[in-house]
């Protein structure tokens, strides 16, 4: 298992807390920090979606319910992204294409294994590492082989 | 019955590259001025003026097509600037022809000049000088606050369709490979393409890995460049040319996504349901059948897409594009011809300008023309994309006399 390197460069760019501050997005980063997966299902259609969206894609309904998900995925595609040029994101690393279980949505996110390591088709289980940017503590998600 | 539109003229003043001592307004001007002179019109005579968000003078107004009406002394009695990302030049060029089958204009110029690679590199070096990148939280295809790992970068993203194709129709790297040198011999004999020297399979499969299986070779470059084309309705058309290229029909779509389709787990990332789908609206609305295209210019940003988009485009079926790139099927004297003057990997790809290029690289087949001929093309498609191909539209056109 690869423990979540120190934030150095790369990472910081996306873990300003400012940039997480939009209201409806409360529930679903105050989930990942208590270890849960949270995803809007809509009040009046019943549609379950990710990512959150202020309102229902499918009714427009700006109602919204919160349901905790199994944080179980398959991983549809991958790539090792290796040019350290690709500013945000910290190289080399392996960013998939995870199948949420539920088919609710698809989640772009950094898979927690080598590049040998990684197939098309393969479980993943969800993980949420923590991370502390000025003085605030936030949590991401990100994806490693079921063993 | 609306009437019929053919492009009648067109113009690249120099050949896509690096044009840091310049703006996009100058570059404009030139591109105007050569499409007008491959006419016998003169420039009161161009009724409709269009064309693409540029950065310069300011990209907020969007006020550089009145700068280029000024410094012409151009009266355009339409006039129009039309921004949706990749889409942009094919937006404008379906703006023009509207214009004229409503019967408001009867000429009309469309012209796209970009100098995204320099003004990028001097936006970048002022932030590093400053230590200033300013991080507002939203990025081009999703915000970070809904996905964080989306990367800003566009290559990722293509990489994980391209491994997705892999997966699904057994291509390799090589086969990508291919398709990079396929488009360089088309840009060794172009004039205005931007990378000229010939071009190996090995040389490509040996550059640097940039996102695997994208490699450098693969990957287009954003440059500066401009060109413009002019139009004309089919009365107009007659009294320009003897050789009018048509423009049959269009289709068009927009898929509900940027980028990869997030909202969903059902489809593919390695089909663009946008391309799919524009090509069928344009051989419904034409009456012409996949079968009937000789030669076709693709907008594929990278390497592996030169392999998918054909696929979509009903011009080879669901995989086939594997065989059809090791049997050379693509190649100008092959089956289906494309992108024959380097497509968007070795031309350069100024990405408000490439729609153009693509025009002008199909009508010069189609007036028989071109530096690498094919042979006696009748029909020609072209294929504009944006997004990760989330919107599309396909042009078919047709040789004339």
């Amino acid at each position: 298992m690869t423990e979540p390197r120190p934030t150095r460069g790369g990472m910081q760019k996306f873990l300003k807390p400012s940039n997480y501050s939009s209201a409806y997005l409360k529930p679903y980063w105050d989930g990942l920090l208590q270890g849960k997966f949270l995803l809007p299902r809509c009040a009046k259609c019943r549609e379950l979606f990710f990512p959150p969206r202020p309102m229902c894609p499918k009714c427009l309904s700006g109602e919204l319910a919160w349901e905790e998900m199994e944080p179980e995925g398959t991983l549809h595609s991958w790539s090792e992204l290796l040019d350290r040029r690709f500013l945000i994101l910290e190289v080399p690393m392996v960013l998939g294409v995870v199948d949420l279980k539920n088919s609710a949505g698809r989640l772009v996110t950094r898979i927690r294994a080598p590049a040998t390591e990684v197939k098309i088709g393969m479980p993943l289980r969800l993980v949420f590492p923590k991370y502390t940017h000025e003085g605030k503590e936030m949590a991401m998600v990100e994806a490693e082989p079921v063993r | 019955m609306p009437g019929r539109v053919a492009v009648v003229g067109y113009g690249v003043p120099f050949p896509c590259g690096q044009y840091p001592k310049t703006t996009e307004v100058e570059m404009a001007l030139e591109a105007i001025k050569a499409a007008l002179g491959s006419t016998p019109l003169s420039k009161d005579e161009v009724e409709g003026l269009f064309s693409v968000a540029t950065i310069e003078p300011d990209p907020i107004l969007g006020l550089d097509m009145h700068h280029v009406t000024t410094y012409l002394r151009l009266e355009p009695r339409s006039m129009a600037r039309l921004s949706l990302g990749g889409l942009s030049g094919g937006l404008a060029v379906k703006y023009a022809m509207n214009e004229i089958q409503l019967g408001h204009i009867s000429t009309a110029l469309v012209y796209a000049a970009s100098r995204e690679r320099s003004i990028t590199d001097e936006i970048v070096l002022r932030a590093m000088k400053h230590r200033a990148f300013p991080d507002t939280g939203m990025r081009l295809f999703e915000p970070v606050s809904t996905q964080p790992y989306i990367p800003f970068s566009a290559i990722p993203i293509y990489a994980l369709s391209a491994r997705r194709y892999m997966h699904e129709s057994g291509a390799t790297e090589e086969h990508f490979a291919m398709a990079a040198v396929r488009n360089r011999k088309g840009a060794v004999e172009n004039p205005w393409a931007a990378f000229r020297e010939p071009l190996t399979v090995e040389e490509v499969m040996k550059s640097r890995k940039i996102a695997t299986p994208i490699k450098l070779l693969d990957c287009c470059a954003s440059l500066d460049g401009a060109a413009a084309i002019v139009l004309a309705s089919e009365e107009k058309a007659r009294k320009i040319t003897d050789t009018p290229v048509w423009i049959r029909g269009w289709g068009e779509h927009h898929d509900k996504s940027t980028f990869i389709p997030t909202d969903t787990t059902q489809g593919s990332i390695c089909r663009f349901v946008a391309a799919e789908t524009a090509a069928r609206r344009a051989y419904e609305k034409t009456g012409l059948a996949p079968k009937e295209v000789d030669v076709a210019d693709i907008y594929a940003p990278f390497s592996p897409q030169e392999l998918i988009l054909p696929e979509d485009l009903g011009l080879f079926p669901r995989g086939g594009m594997v065989r059809a790139i090791e049997e050379g099927e693509t190649d100008d004297d092959g089956r289906v011809p494309i992108n024959t003057d380097g497509g968007v990997t070795s031309r350069g790809h100024p990405f408000s300008v490439t729609p153009i290029y693509e025009f002008i690289n199909i009508v010069r087949q189609l007036r028989g023309e071109a530096a690498r001929q094919v042979k006696d093309p009748r029909i020609g498609l072209i294929h504009v994309e944006g997004g990760m191909v989330n919107s599309s539209m396909v042009f078919l056109l047709e040789a004339g006399g």
